[in-house]
């Protein structure tokens, strides 16, 4: 299979691998899989409550390389972003700029399926530490 | 893609003889091998060409009691949502992930002895694992018997709810083969997963 140079420089030199606290309030985890070929992909975000700008981005993945490319690429994508513009990513522009082959279109579903999961656990935490107000 | 099950003249049912199976097969070959229909008229030659390789693909799904049920879900359930596809007990794709840090750890120890003992916690883990998927085997065994008991019945909620069962059990079956093949490349050499 032909893969495209960013999905193999990705998958060769993948960004912001690691783990974030996820006992941190501020810090969401998403985790998530693809049963089709038992892949497993954890992101976590640092998100600041004050302005709801993600400050950091760690992956993790175990998976073939486009899942691995997928992950590190998406978490490029959303440093940087607030909450309300990373929860509106899609997995097409993930295959676009990836240049994903069709057969592989389900390891950036994975990526935009684990964003949303880390921000809603985020959500989740900063709703039970501050009960009181609402949540950016 | 076809019902495998109506193409080789089954029904719907999980249970399968495979030596009925594999004599359908064979006949089924005789009467679809394109050698045997190289006289024919275009389009009667082209048709023969394409129901061998329906018929290849059928035998091997059909063949496998694994491939047989998710064919089954399939036909079934098409329109089965993206969130059940996913579905897996919650706790198992923590487990998972767990589980592929420790080999992923095993792999990068240089320290000789330590390297040892996550090996070994490694075969442990295996024994655990291929413990479990012979579980699974046997409620893949009970759910055919159920599904085959109800196949024809009239109670939709009764079939949907065996399907909803049998789609966790197959989802998490994957995760299992995966985390066993790579388990074998870590401590054996093993191929690995194909991705």
């Amino acid at each position: 299979m032909a893969y495209s140079e960013k999905v193999i420089d990705h998958y060769n030199n993948p960004r912001n691998v690691g783990t974030l606290d996820p006992n941190d309030s501020t810090v969401g985890t998403g985790l998530v899989g693809a049963p089709e070929c038992g892949d497993v992909m954890r992101l976590q975000l640092k998100i600041n409550p004050e302005t709801g700008v993600i400050e950091d981005a760690k992956f993790k993945t175990f998976g073939c390389g486009s899942a691995i490319a997928s992950s590190s690429y998406a978490t490029e994508l959303i440093k940087g972003k607030n909450v309300e513009e990373a929860a509106a990513i899609k997995n097409t522009q993930i295959v676009a700029d990836l240049n994903l082959p069709p057969v592989k279109i389900h390891c950036s579903v994975l990526a935009e399926d684990a964003i949303k999961a880390a921000i809603e656990d985020y959500k989740k935490k900063q709703a039970q530490a501050h009960p009181a107000e609402a949540v950016a | 893609m076809e019902d495998y099950f109506a193409f080789m003249g089954f029904p719907r049912r999980l249970s399968l003889d495979a030596g009925e199976l594999q004599r359908r097969y064979f006949d089924l070959s005789r009467k679809y091998h394109p050698d045997f229909h190289t006289h024919d008229e275009e389009p009667g030659r082209q048709t023969s060409l394409e129901q061998s390789s329906v018929l290849n693909q059928a035998y091997r799904t059909l063949k496998d009691r694994n491939e047989r049920a998710r064919h089954l879900l399939w036909l079934e359930w098409p329109d089965l949502p993206e969130s059940e596809k996913k579905k897996i007990p919650p706790a198992l794709l923590m487990e998972v992930m767990e589980m592929q840090e420790k080999i992923a750890d095993a792999g990068s120890e240089v320290d000789e002895s330590r390297k040892a003992a996550l090996q070994g916690e490694l075969l442990d883990i295996e024994a655990r694992l291929k413990t479990k998927m012979g579980d699974l085997d046997g409620t893949l065994d009970a759910l055919a018997t159920e599904w085959d008991g109800i196949a024809d019945g009239g109670d939709a909620d009764a079939r949907r709810n065996l399907l909803t069962r049998l789609n966790t059990l197959l989802n998490t079956r994957n995760y299992l083969r995966t985390l066993l093949a790579t388990i074998d490349a870590a401590v054996r050499g093993g191929q690995g997963v194909r991705h």
